[in-house]
C-alpha cells in the first residue's frame, strides 16, 4: 500500500457524456500493460497508455480532458502495435485531443490550424511574399538546372501537383531546391498552387476534424482546378498521414480520380524508370536511416505501404557504408517530435522520448542519419544531436538524389 | 589411512505410504543423505522386532520403520501393531547394548515426500553424532 | 545428409536415415525420404544400406494403402505448438538467444541436444539471467490471431523455471505473465512453492524483445506493478507458446466430416464432450479445445468408454487372446539376469551403470548383466523374453524405477517368457537413488550396486508361486446419484454391466439440481431430466434412495459394500469394481457482509434470483461480484477453477439485458482458461469492468442506510475506488464433501489436505485410486465445471469396464503362507490379524501324532504381513516378503 497520504477515491458511476461508444477504444483493455511497456513516454506525469485507457474506461472524462499527456503523445502508435486485443489507442487520444475545450489546447496547434483556415497558410505568409520568395529561389536555382528553367505557379494541365510545408519558404529553401532539381532532371510537368498551398495539417494534430476536413478539401479543389492527374503528398509524415487518411474519409472519389505519390513513391519511380540518373555512392560515411513513425508502422494507408523499403535503397545506393538500427521499421522508435509536440512548449518530454532513438543512434556508431520526414529531421539534427552530443548530420533521401544527380547533359 | 565410515540406515518402508512417499521425494528431486536403503514391506506390522536387531547385529548405523499415519493404515490398524512393537524394540535394544537413538518408528502418508526428506536427514544426523556401529564390518576395508 | 531433428526442436541434427526419438515404438531406423538422397532422386548413395549387417534397409518399402471398416473412430490428432517466427516483435528466428518453451523443453532434457545444461544458443555460455514470457499465441487476437488460451503455458513455464533453478541454484529467473492460470488439482501450492523459490513473477506482458548491446543479450522493456517502466537485460528469454490446430489436422477433420469451431478446435457439446459432430467418431485430448496431461488422458478413457457403449453389440467378435506358455518347471539351479536400465539419462545420468555392471557380474548367482535404455519398452521387453529363453534366466532382477511403477509389466513379461512371475524382483535405482543424491555420483553409484545386490539375495530365494484366480462380479457400484454417478452408471449399464447406484438424498441430480447454463450456453435442466429419466427407466441399473455406506470390504473383482438405506435396513452388495462420486459442496461465505447485507447474496442464488426475475436484480442498475471468497485463502489453498467463468456468465447476461447497468468484477487472477477466454473478451466489449484486488488488498463492502458501497483499489491507477451497488454477489468455492473422509477411510483410500479424493497418480492416472478396482470422478476428486466432470465419469467407467469386462482375474498371490514344519499353533498371529483371515487347525500326521497348526483363508488374505511381524517362530511368511528374503536384503545391504 501506499505511505503518507492516499490518492483521491474516485466514485464509479455511468458517464452522462460519454467520451466514446465504440469498446474498441478503450472498454476491451485486459489491462496487460504491453501498451506501457512500449510507450516511450510512460512514466511522464505518471501517465502512460494503459493508464490513460483505464481512465476512459472508468469514464473519469473529466479527468482526462484536463491532461497534458495527451499533447505530450507523439501519436507514433507503438502502443497500439503491441496491444494484443487491439484497442484503438491512438483514436483514443485523438478523441481526447478533439474533445478538449479548443482554447486549452496547449502551444500554438489550434493557433495554425485556425490561421490556415484564415490566410491558407499556419504562419500566415501573405501571398505575395510566397511568390517574391518562390521567384527568387528559382533564379538561384537557374544556376542548377539552367536558364530556361522556372517555377511553375499554377499551371494548369500540370501533372503533378505539389504542396509546401509553410516553414520552409523562409526558413529552409533549399528544401524545395532539391526537389526542383529532381523534377528539372526528371522532366517533369508538376505546378506549385499560388493560393491554398500549405501541405501540414493541423487538424490533424489537435483532433480538429473539421479543420482537417477543410484542408484536405483545398488540395482536391487545387488538384481539379489545375486539371492534375497526380499529386505529391507531403513530405512530413504526419501531413502525408493527415492528407491520405483524409481524402480516404471525406474524398474518396478523388483516391480513384489522381494518382497520389508519396516523396518515396515518386523517387522510386523517377529511378526505376530511368527518368533520373543518380551517381552511386557519393557518401562513403557510416550511415543508418531512422524509420519516421508514419513511414514505417503507420504506412498501410500509404499507396504502395513499402515506405521502409524505399528509402532504404535510395540511402544504401547514395550511401553505401550502411548500418541499420535495430529495432527497425515497423518497431522502429519515433523520434520523439511527432504527433504535433514540436508545436508545444513540452520541449524536455521530447527530449525524454527521443533518448531511446539517441541511444539507437549511438549504438550504430553512424556519423550520417537519414530520414523521410521534416520533423524527424528536425528532432534529430538539432535537438537529440545537441542533447545528447550525437555529432551526426541528418538528410532527406531526396536530398541525398538532389546532390547525386547526374548533370542533365549526359542523360540521354 | 583408514577409509571415512559411511554410515547405512536400513529402513523398512510400507507399500503403501513410506514407499509411495519415497518414490514421491524421487519425482519431486528432492534431494538427502545416501545413507538409506529401503526394504519394501506391505505394512509396518510386517516388520518383525528380530529383524531389526538382526540389522543392528549385521552392523546398520539406523534401523527405521517408516509406516502409515494413525487412522490411515491400508490394513487398518497394523501400523499401530507396529507401534505398540517399539516399546519391544527398544527393551531390545537396550539388552543388545545398542544406543535407542539408532532405532526410528515414525509415521508418515504418501504424499509427505519432503516430510520423508526431512526425516531421513535428521537419522542420519543422529547416526553421525552416535559414530558407526561397532558391528560394522567396513573397517575390514570392505568398502562397498 | 544432415538436417535439423525435430524432435530436439531443431537444435540439433539428424541424418535422413535416424531414430524418431529414444522411446519411439518400435524402436527402429527410418530414413526421412525427402532428404535421402537415394530415395528423392538426387543421387546413387548407398551407404546405410551397404553398412547394415543385417541386410534390413530395403529402399523398395513404400507407402501401403488399406481398407479397413470399423464401428467408431477414436481421433486423437493433438495439437501444433505455436511458431512465433516473423510474428509480434519477439524476435524469433532473428535473435539466437530467444526460444519457444518446446525447445526449453529439450535444453533441460538430459536426453536433449546440450544433456540438461542451460546454455545461451548464441555462444553456448552458461545462462545467469532466465525470462518466461506468458501468453504467445494465446489470448493475442491483435497480431496472431488466437484470442483463446492455451491453458497449459503457465504450469510449464514453472515447472521449467523450477527445473532450470533446481539445475542452478544461481539461475535468476523471472516469469512475465498476465493471469496466472493454475487453477488445477494441486497447482496453486506449485505456484507458490515457485514464488517459495525465490522465483520473481511479475505481473506485466512484454511487448517485444530487443538486442542489448551485441554479445547476444535481451532486452525487454515492461512496466511494473507499481507502474513503473523498467528496462532489464536477459540471457536467454522463452516464449511460452500456445497450441494450436494446424492445416494437416484441419484437413484431417475435413476428411472426417466433422465440425470445427472458429479457432479449428473440434465442436462439441458440453454435455457429450467426447462426441464429435458426427455419430461415432469421438474426439479426445487437445484437438477439442487445449488442455493438460491428465484431462487429455481422462478424454482418452471417455472417448473409449463412448465408443464401447456404441459397440457393446458386437464385444469381443474380434478380439484377440494372449495365449501364454506352459509355465517351467522350476530348475535346480538358479540363474539370475539382472537388467539395469538407463531410463533414458534418469538413471545413467548419475549412476555409473558400467561400474555397476562391473560389481554385479561377479556375484554368484549372477549368469548374465544386460544393460537397456528403457525396461519398460516394446523392444527390451521382447530382448527379455529372448534372453530369459536362450540363456535359460530364471530369476530376473530389474534395477530401474520403483516396483509401483511397473512391477506388473515386468511380471507379465517374464510370464510371456514361460517364467513364473513371481521370480522377479526389482531396484529402486531411479526414485530411490539416482533422483535424489544427484550431487554425489559416486555414492549414487555404490548405493545401486548395494540395492541390486539386495534385490539379487532376494530373488534367489523366491520359489514359483500359482496365484489364485477368481471370478470377477461383473457388476458395478456408483456411489453418488450426481451427474457424474449417473453419467458413469448409464455407461457401464450401457456395456451390459448392471450397476447399483447409491444415492444419499431422495433425487438424482447432486449439485447439477443448482446449475443452468454450461460455459457455452447449453441448457442443464433439460439435460439433468433426460438422465434422470434415463437412470430410471435404465433396466441394468438399481438406485437405492437415501442410502449411505456404512462398511466397505473386498477387493478388485470382490468388494462387498454395506449400504444402509431409507428404511435403515442394511444390505451387503457385492460388485467388482467402484466408482465415488460424491461431489462436493458449495461453500457458504463468511464475509463481505454476507447474512448481514440484503444485497450480498452467494453466485448460486444469484443465479435463481436471476433466472425468477427477482426484483433486486431487475430493479438493480450497480453489480459488484466479488471473486475467489473461500478459495485460494489459508483454509482452501486451491482453485475452485468455475467461478470466474459463472461470473463472466452473469455478467454478460446483465449487460444484455441492460446496457447501461454497471456490472463490476473484482478478481485475484481471471481463470477464464481455454476457449472460454472468449467470454472474458464478450464481457470486456459490452463494458463490464474488471478490478484485480490481488496487490491491494480485499475490497470492502460497507452498508449505510440501505446504500452498499463497495471500496477497492485499482490495480492500473493504484487509486481507491468507490462502487454504489446495488447487489454484490460472492463467487464462493467449492468444498469437498464433508462425508468424503470417512468414506476413504471405509474404502482404504486416502483424501488430500484439501479433503478431496487423492487418485494413484495425479497425472498418469487421473481416476484410478491407488486401491485396484476402486475409481473416482466429478467433484469429489476436485472442483470442476460440469463438461468435465463428465468426462471423468466416462473416464471412470472405462477404467472399471476394463476390470469388469474380464470373467476373472488372477489374485495376487503375495498371501500368507504357514511353514507347517515351525508351527506350533500358538496362535498369536490370529488375533493381529485385521481380515480375520487365520484360524486354527489340528492336523493328525502320519504317525497319528496330533499337531496344532493354523490355517490362512487365502480369499481374505490382503498379505499385509502383520502376522509375520508377529510369530514368534518365523512360521508364517508372506510371499515375496519372507523373513529369511527380508534378512538376506538386510545382509545384502550390509554385507
Amino acid at each position: 500500500m501506499t505511505a503518507g497520504s492516499s490518492p483521491p477515491a474516485f466514485t464509479l458511476q455511468t458517464s452522462s457524456h460519454p467520451l466514446y461508444t465504440n469498446p474498441a477504444l478503450a472498454d476491451i483493455c485486459m489491462g496487460c500493460g504491453s501498451c506501457a511497456g512500449a510507450c516511450p513516454i510512460s512514466g511522464i506525469d505518471s501517465m502512460d497508455p494503459r493508464k490513460l485507457i483505464r481512465m476512459a474506461t472508468l469514464k473519469m472524462e473529466k479527468e482526462l480532458l484536463s491532461l497534458d499527456w495527451p499533447w505530450k503523445c507523439t501519436l507514433c502508435g507503438r502502443c497500439e502495435q503491441a496491444c494484443p486485443v487491439g484497442v484503438e489507442i491512438v483514436e483514443l487520444i485523438r478523441t481526447l485531443r478533439s474533445t478538449r475545450k479548443r482554447a486549452l489546447v496547449p502551444g500554438s496547434i489550434q493557433l495554425g490550424g485556425t490561421t490556415c483556415l484564415e490566410q491558407g497558410n499556419n504562419i500566415g505568409i501573405p501571398k505575395d511574399d510566397f511568390l517574391q520568395v518562390l521567384h527568387e529561389l528559382q533564379e538561384e536555382t537557374k544556376k542548377c538546372t539552367g536558364p530556361d528553367s522556372s517555377v511553375p505557379i499554377d499551371v494548369r494541365g500540370s501533372r503533378l501537383l505539389i504542396t509546401v510545408n509553410s516553414k520552409i519558404p523562409f526558413v529552409e529553401p533549399e528544401n524545395l531546391q532539391w526537389w526542383w532539381r529532381i523534377f528539372y532532371a526528371a522532366g517533369e510537368s508538376w505546378t506549385i498552387p499560388a493560393d491554398n498551398w500549405e501541405a501540414v495539417n493541423w487538424g490533424f494534430f489537435s483532433g480538429d476534424d473539421d479543420a482537417a476536413r477543410t484542408m484536405v478539401g483545398r488540395i482536391v479543389d487545387n488538384l481539379e482546378r489545375l486539371s492534375c492527374q497526380a499529386l505529391l503528398l507531403p513530405e512530413c509524415g504526419h501531413a502525408a498521414h493527415a492528407t491520405i487518411t483524409g481524402l480516404q474519409r471525406w474524398f474518396p472519389e478523388a483516391l480513384k480520380q489522381y494518382t497520389i505519390y508519396t516523396a518515396l513513391d515518386l523517387l522510386t519511380e523517377y529511378i526505376d524508370t530511368k527518368r533520373i540518373r543518380i551517381n552511386k555512392g557519393l557518401c562513403y560515411e557510416r550511415t543508418t536511416y531512422h524509420d519516421p513513425c508514419h513511414y514505417s508502422r503507420n504506412d498501410w494507408v500509404t499507396p504502395a505501404g513499402n515506405s521502409a523499403e524505399q528509402a532504404r535503397k535510395i540511402t544504401r545506393t547514395c550511401c553505401p557504408n550502411f548500418i541499420e538500427m535495430t529495432p527497425n521499421r515497423r518497431d522502429s522508435y519515433c523520434c520523439g517530435a511527432g504527433g504535433g509536440t514540436m508545436a508545444t512548449p513540452f520541449e524536455a518530454e521530447r527530449i525524454f522520448h527521443g533518448r531511446i532513438k539517441a541511444r539507437q543512434i549511438r549504438e550504430t556508431g553512424a556519423r550520417v542519419v537519414v530520414t523521410s520526414c521534416p520533423t524527424c529531421r528536425d528532432q534529430l539534427q538539432a535537438v537529440l544531436n545537441r542533447e545528447f552530443e550525437l555529432d551526426i548530420k541528418v538528410r532527406f533521401p531526396w536530398q541525398l538524389v538532389s546532390e547525386a544527380l547526374l548533370p542533365a547533359e549526359k542523360q540521354p | 589411512m583408514r577409509p571415512e565410515h559411511k554410515p547405512k540406515i536400513i529402513a523398512f518402508c510400507c507399500n503403501w505410504c513410506g514407499y509411495a512417499a519415497a518414490d514421491l521425494a524421487g519425482i519431486q528431486r528432492i534431494q538427502y543423505p545416501d545413507s538409506l536403503r529401503i526394504i519394501r514391506v506391505m505394512c509396518s506390522g510386517m516388520v518383525h522386532p528380530e529383524m531389526v536387531l538382526h540389522a543392528l547385529n549385521k552392523g546398520a548405523d539406523g534401523v527405521m520403520i517408516i509406516g502409515c499415519q494413525l487412522g490411515e493404515c491400508h490394513y487398518i490398524d497394523g501400523n499401530e501393531k507396529a507401534m505398540a512393537r517399539a516399546e519391544l524394540i527398544d527393551e531390545l535394544l537396550e539388552d543388545f547394548g545398542f544406543e535407542n537413538d539408532r532405532f526410528l518408528i515414525t509415521r508418515l502418508s504418501s504424499s509427505e515426500s519432503e516430510q520423508f526428506a526431512r526425516t531421513v536427514g535428521t537419522m542420519h544426523k543422529r547416526v553421525l553424532e552416535l559414530g558407526p556401529n561397532p558391528n560394522s564390518n567396513q573397517d575390514n576395508g570392505d568398502t562397498p | 545428409m544432415a538436417t535439423p531433428d525435430e524432435h530436439n526442436r531443431r537444435l540439433s541434427d539428424r541424418r535422413a536415415i535416424h531414430i524418431a526419438y529414444a522411446q519411439a515404438v518400435p524402436l527402429t531406423y527410418c530414413i526421412d525420404s525427402d532428404l535421402c538422397l537415394h530415395l528423392n532422386g538426387t543421387g546413387h548413395c548407398s551407404r546405410c544400406s551397404d553398412a547394415c549387417p543385417a541386410d534390413a534397409v530395403d529402399f523398395l518399402m513404400s507407402a501401403q494403402e488399406n481398407t479397413i471398416r470399423v464401428g467408431a473412430i477414436i481421433m486423437a490428432p493433438g495439437f501444433s505448438p505455436y511458431n512465433p517466427q516473423g510474428k509480434g516483435s519477439w524476435g524469433y528466428g532473428v535473435l539466437d538467444n530467444v526460444i519457444t518453451s518446446p525447445e526449453m523443453e529439450r535444453l533441460l532434457s538430459s536426453c536433449g541436444p546440450t544433456s540438461g545444461r542451460l546454455l545461451r544458443p548464441s555462444d553456448n555460455r552458461p545462462v545467469k539471467q532466465l525470462a518466461f514470457i506468458q501468453c504467445i499465441g494465446s489470448r493475442d487476437p491483435h497480431p496472431c490471431g488466437h484470442g483463446y488460451c492455451s491453458s497449459v503455458c503457465c504450469m510449464t513455464a514453472i515447472k521449467e523455471a523450477m527445473i532450470a533453478r533446481d539445475n542452478d541454484c544461481e539461475l535468476e529467473v523471472t516469469v512475465f505473465y498476465s493471469d496466472m492460470r493454475t487453477h488445477g488439482k494441486g497447482f496453486d501450492r506449485y505456484f507458490q512453492r515457485a514464488s517459495d523459490k525465490q522465483i520473481r513473477f511479475t505481473r506485466c506482458r512484454p511487448h517485444g524483445i530487443e538486442p542489448a548491446g551485441k554479445d547476444g543479450a535481451l532486452r525487454v522493456r515492461t512496466i511494473n506493478e507499481q507502474g513503473r517502466q523498467l528496462e532489464e537485460t536477459f540471457d536467454l528469454i522463452v516464449l511460452s507458446v500456445g497450441l494450436e490446430i494446424q492445416e494437416p489436422t484441419i484437413q484431417l477433420a475435413s476428411l472426417a466430416g466433422i465440425h470445427l469451431g472458429p479457432e479449428h478446435f473440434a465442436s462439441t457439446s458440453s454435455f457429450q464432450p467426447v462426441l464429435s459432430s458426427k455419430k461415432g467418431i469421438y474426439i479426445c485430448g487437445a484437438f477439442s479445445g487445449p488442455k493438460n496431461i491428465s484431462l487429455s488422458i481422462e478424454q482418452g478413457s471417455a472417448a473409449a468408454a463412448a465408443a464401447a457403449s456404441l459397440l457393446m453389440s458386437r464385444r469381443d467378435t474380434k478380439t484377440r487372446k494372449l495365449r501364454l506358455p506352459p509355465a517351467q518347471p522350476p530348475a535346480a539351479a538358479v540363474k539370475t539376469g539382472v537388467f539395469l536400465c538407463h531410463c533414458g539419462n534418469n538413471i545413467s545420468e548419475t549412476i555409473n551403470l558400467e561400474t555397476v555392471r562391473k560389481q554385479i557380474s561377479v556375484l554368484k548367482s549372477v549368469s548374465h548383466v544386460e544393460e537397456v535404455l528403457f525396461g519398460c519398452s516394446q523392444d527390451t521387453r521382447e530382448l527379455i523374453i529372448d534372453l530369459v529363453r536362450s540363456l535359460g534366466l530364471n530369476r530376473i532382477v530389474i534395477a530401474a524405477c520403483s516396483p509401483k511403477t511397473h512391477e506388473a509389466l515386468f511380471r507379465r513379461t517374464i510370464r510371456e517368457a514361460g517364467l513364473n512371475e513371481y521370480l522377479l524382483e526389482m531396484a529402486n535405482i531411479r526414485n530411490h537413488d539416482s533422483w535424489v543424491h544427484a550431487l554425489d555420483p559416486d555414492a549414487a553409484t555404490d548405493k545401486a550396486v548395494d540395492l541390486i545386490k539386495m534385490a539379487v539375495a532376494a530373488v534367489m530365494l523366491k520359489r514359483p508361486v500359482t496365484a489364485n484366480t477368481a471370478a470377477v462380479k461383473q457388476t458395478a457400484l456408483v456411489v453418488g446419484g450426481g451427474v457424474t454417478g449417473m453419467t458413469a452408471a448409464i455407461n457401464l449399464a450401457d456395456q451390459g454391466f448392471p450397476v447399483d447406484l447409491v444415492e444419499k438424498t431422495d433425487r438424482l441430480g447432486g449439485n447439477g439440481l443448482n446449475l443452468h447454463r454450461t460455459w457455452n450456453g447449453e441448457h442443464v435442466p433439460p439435460y439433468i431430466k433426460k438422465l434422470q429419466a434415463q437412470v430410471l427407466d435404465h433396466p441394468g441399473i438399481t438406485v437405492h434412495f437415501c442410502a449411505t455406506v456404512l462398511d466397505a470390504g473386498g477387493h478388485a473383482g470382490n468388494f462387498h459394500t454395506t449400504i444402509r438405506d431409507h428404511k435403515e435396513h442394511r444390505r451387503i452388495i457385492t460388485h467388482g469394481a467402484g466408482i465415488i462420486a460424491v461431489g462436493g459442496k458449495r461453500s457458504l461465505p463468511d464475509e463481505y457482509g454476507y447474512g448481514k447485507i440484503p444485497g450480498v447474496v452467494a453466485a448460486v442464488e444469484f443465479d435463481a434470483l436471476h433466472i425468477y426475475n427477482d426484483i433486486r436484480v431487475s430493479r438493480g442498475s450497480s453489480f459488484v461480484f466479488i471473486q475467489c471468497v473461500g478459495s485460494r485463502d489459508e483454509t482452501h489453498n486451491y482453485c475452485s477453477r468455475v467461478c470466474c467463468t459463472h461470473s463472466v456468465q452473469s455478467a454478460i447476461e446483465l449487460k444484455k439485458e441492460d446496457p447501461n447497468r454497471q456490472v463490476y468484477i473484482l478478481f485475484r487472477e481471471m481463470r477464464t482458461y481455454g476457449l472460454r477466454e472468449s467470454l472474458y473478451n464478450r464481457a470486456l466489449e459490452l463494458g463490464v469492468i474488471f478490478i484485480n484486488y490481488e496487490q491491494f488488498g480485499k475490497p470492502k463492502v460497507k452498508s449505510h442506510d440501505e446504500q452498499i458501497t463497495v471500496e477497492v483499489w485499482d490495480h492500473i491507477l493504484h487509486r481507491p475506488l468507490h462502487i454504489m451497488a446495488d447487489m454484490i454477489i460472492l463467487a464462493s468455492g467449492i468444498l469437498p464433501n464433508p462425508d468424503a473422509g470417512r468414506l476413504a477411510s471405509l474404502f482404504r483410500v486416502n483424501i488430500d489436505e484439501d479433503g478431496f479424493f487423492q487418485e494413484a497418480h495425479p497425472k498418469l492416472r487421473p481416476v484410478d485410486l491407488p486401491t485396484d478396482g476402486l475409481f473416482v470422478a466429478g467433484l469429489a476428486h476436485a472442483p470442476k465445471p460440469i463438461e468435465e466432470s463428465i468426462s471423468q465419469a466416462l473416464a471412470a467407467s472405462a477404467r472399471a469396464a476394463t476390470l469388469l469386462s474380464q470373467k476373472e482375474i488372477c489374485l495376487d498371490a503375495v498371501k500368507a503362507v504357514v511353514d507347517d514344519k515351525h508351527c506350533d499353533g500358538c496362535a498369536l498371529c490370529i488375533d493381529v490379524c485385521p481380515y480375520q483371515a487365520i484360524t486354527p487347525l489340528e492336523t493328525i500326521d502320519a504317525d497319528g501324532e496330533q499337531h496344532k497348526l493354523v490355517a490362512v483363508d487365502t480369499m481374505r488374505c490382503t498379505g499385509c504381513g502383520i502376522c509375520q511381524g508377529t510369530c514368534p517362530k518365523r512360521a508364517i511368511n508372506v510371499v515375496d516378503f519372507t523373513y529369511e528374503q527380508l534378512t538376506a536384503k538386510i545382509e545384502a545391504a550390509l554385507n
